[in-house]
């Protein structure tokens, strides 16, 4: 049986986390709502951008950038990987590390894979991984971020996959639902799948019936040399957004379960608490009373 | 040497008072006889135990059956010597009151060879100090309480707990084996090794409290006898192994209300050299037998008696998981996934290692409806050993959960 002294302290230890745990969820709470102001600001931007490239998109040649080109032959493997940087989470950090490997082992077996990282958790994970690191970025997701951020690396990928020395690049971010759904997702950047895809995965609904047909100047195929770039950078940019609004739900819901698991945990010690003290009392009430009985026969 | 006579005085319970002529006054833990008419139509069938001098020729006595129909002025025999039993090949396989009188039917038992109940322990110097190890065929106390031949262990544990369980499964793995026999007797007179299985000594403190009550003492803590630890002394010092012959005890003890620092578990903790900590936690998880790795030690868990390999792996299996209890707070506030992948193996581990600590019985195989398992110390130490290696990380945790040795888990996953 615990002594009333270590109950009283882990009851005290337990309640001092859940202060902790409270004052995450509501730290969260509040960046959480930063976070999805930047998510939905960029929403319209991403959608335009998504219309105008779908209708230049119907009017081009699907070889008319080499960004569009799949490789014959698919050697060498970019993963560009976001996760958070801290910890605390619940499952996030590790739902999007299992995706990777997932996606490693099925459809990038026997392949060379290298790392891009966003957010300290995967790059740790890269790090006792088997797989190269090229490039990482900390301190990033979760905070404010800026375009460049997407832009520079973004660049670097599709500048190496012109050079040949990458065939094709992943990304892999989590997908902001709602508060309580984030999932992660799979989605390949490079080479550019199909244009209709692009712009299907991009088209809200009102859109649908009314593309707007532009007149473009000097061709569409020029435009398009300079608009595809453009949509690997807001891919990744959406990513950044999606992912550090995905780790504050995430981290919400996870400090939310861990304070209620706190309270759970403090009423059953103080259960045992109240119960221990009082069989004392109860022990040392029958001993004097018993010294008494025998003091008097 | 004329009989010498007293007559009784008082009866209160089982408290007989008996007064003897001047300078006739038997000494304390003499026997004494009476012939008690509810009892039976024999005679001298009631023996009383000298306890107490009281003064004025006056003896007080416990009575060791039914004292009612007892009546002052009753003749009570003074047999010179205190309880005696019989002792040598006669008592083999014979069941025995108090006084020495058989109880399984089958008939009178030879008194050629007796001895009294109450005899002082052997001589420091008799001791005997080898040390070997006792092969029990139970992998959680192979492994982690190493049993000692000659040696005195203790089974701790609450009501319900599985002490009785083990313990019979001992006399089925040990004694089956070997052929144990009983007592001091075979130790001292014949030289012999023997076996003694108890269940359970806290009847014996029991005992001495109601009779300490009985007879009228202030109860010490908890209302237990202020002789608590002398008594207990008395009893644990005779059995030890001498350089005559050697006694292999195993002890259950009855803790009240899971409470390990009760008086009467605590005063019998310093005369062993192991013990065997039976849990609630662990059978409410269904793990039988229930034995407390974390709680129980042994005084032969020492690399130099069961080599380094053995106390590395029993080292190594402890400590992953004491480190599994230490996680455990943490899992229960954050969950699993805030734990780094080291713990989390040793979480994985420590759970396969639990289940693996469990064994099916040859006793309770009515209960468990599964063959008992017999399993040699080596394969045990091998079983274990593979599991903190990580050889069995991809096996689930339901295939270590009673069975035998690895093998068997392995078999068991295979199947499932």
């Amino acid at each position: 049986m615990a002594t009333l002294k270590e109950v009283k302290s882990k009851i005290g230890s337990v309640k001092k986390t859940k202060q902790i745990t409270s004052a995450m969820k509501m730290v969260a709470t509040s960046r959480l709502r930063g976070c999805q102001n930047n998510m939905e600001q960029f929403k319209p931007y991403a959608s335009k951008f998504a219309d105008v490239l779908g209708s230049i998109a119907g009017k081009s040649s699907s070889d008319a950038s080499p960004l569009l080109v799949p490789r014959e032959e698919v050697k060498k493997v970019v993963v560009v990987l976001c996760t958070s940087d801290r910890g605390l989470c619940g499952g996030f950090n590790i739902n999007l590390i299992e995706k990777s490997r997932n996606l490693i082992q099925s459809e990038l077996q026997g392949k060379e894979v290298s790392f891009y990282c966003f957010g300290k958790k995967g790059r740790d994970w890269v790090k006792k991984s088997p797989y190269t690191l090229d490039a990482q970025f900390l301190d990033v997701v979760g905070g404010k971020i800026g375009f460049s951020l997407a832009s520079t690396p973004g660049q670097q990928l599709i500048d190496s996959f012109l050079e040949d020395a990458v065939d094709e690049v992943y990304l892999i971010y989590s997908e902001f639902q709602t508060m309580a759904r984030q999932e992660p997702r799979v989605k390949q950047i490079l080479p550019i799948p199909s244009l209709a895809d692009v712009v299907e995965e991009k088209q809200t609904d009102a859109d649908v019936s009314f593309l707007p047909e532009h007149i473009c100047e000097p061709s569409s195929d020029a435009l398009l040399g300079e608009m595809l770039p453009r949509n690997v950078f807001i891919q990744i940019y959406d990513a950044l957004l999606q992912t550090s609004t995905s780790e504050h739900a995430a981290r919400m819901r996870a400090m939310e379960n861990a304070t209620k698991a706190c309270e759970d945990m403090v009423a059953e010690l103080q259960g045992i608490y109240n119960k221990t003290r009082q069989a004392g009392i109860t022990a040392d009430l029958m001993d004097i009373v018993g010294g008494a009985e025998a003091l008097k026969g | 040497m004329a009989e010498n006579i007293g007559k009784i005085a008082q009866v209160i319970g089982a408290v007989v008072d008996v007064e003897f002529t001047p300078g006739n006054l038997p000494s304390v833990l003499t026997a004494l006889t009476v012939t008690n008419p509810t009892i039976g139509d024999e005679e001298d069938n009631l023996v009383i135990e000298v306890a107490q001098h009281l003064g004025d020729n006056v003896v007080r006595c416990i009575g060791m059956d039914v004292t009612d129909g007892l009546q002052r002025g009753m003749p009570v025999k003074d047999t010179g010597s205190p309880i005696m039993m019989p002792v040598g090949e006669a008592s083999l396989g014979r069941v025995l009151n108090v006084v020495g009188k058989p109880v399984d039917g089958l008939g009178d038992i030879s008194r050629e060879k007796t001895m009294p109940i109450h005899r002082h322990a052997p001589a420091f110097i008799e001791q005997d100090t080898s040390v070997r190890v006792l092969e029990t065929g139970v992998k959680v106390i192979d492994l982690l309480v190493p049993f000692p031949r000659g040696g005195k262990m203790g089974m701790f544990g609450g009501a319900g707990v599985g002490k009785t369980v083990i313990m019979m499964e001992m006399v089925n793995n040990i004694a089956m084996q070997h052929g144990g026999i009983s007592v001091f007797h075979f130790r001292d007179v014949e030289g012999q090794d023997v076996l003694l299985f108890i269940d359970n000594i806290f009847r014996f403190t029991q005992a001495g409290a109601e009779v300490s009550a009985t007879l009228g003492r202030m109860p010490s803590a908890v209302g237990y006898q202020p002789t608590l630890a002398v008594d207990m002394g008395e009893l644990q010092e005779r059995i030890t192994s001498t350089d005559k012959g050697s006694i292999t005890a195993v002890q259950c003890v009855y803790v009240p209300a899971d409470d390990l620092t009760d008086p009467a578990p605590a005063t019998t903790f310093a005369h062993l050299d192991g013990t065997v900590v039976l849990s609630r936690q662990i059978a409410e998880l269904g793990i039988y037998p229930a034995v407390d790795p974390l709680d129980s030690t042994s005084r032969i868990l020492d690399a130099v008696y069961i080599g380094e390999e053995h106390y590395h792996v029993a080292r190594v299996v402890q400590q992953t998981l004491q480190k599994y209890k230490e996680l455990q707070d943490i899992i229960a506030i954050l969950g699993m996934d805030e734990l780094s992948d080291e713990d989390k193996i040793t979480v994985q581990r420590a759970r396969k290692l639990q289940k693996f600590l469990s064994q099916p019985f040859h006793v309770a195989e009515t209960f468990t409806g599964m063959p008992g398992v017999f399993v040699k110390v080596e394969d045990t130490v091998r079983s274990f050993k593979e599991i903190i290696d990580g050889k069995h990380d991809d096996l689930p945790e339901n295939a270590f959960y009673m069975v035998g040795s690895i093998e068997d888990a392995i078999k068991k996953a295979k199947s499932a």
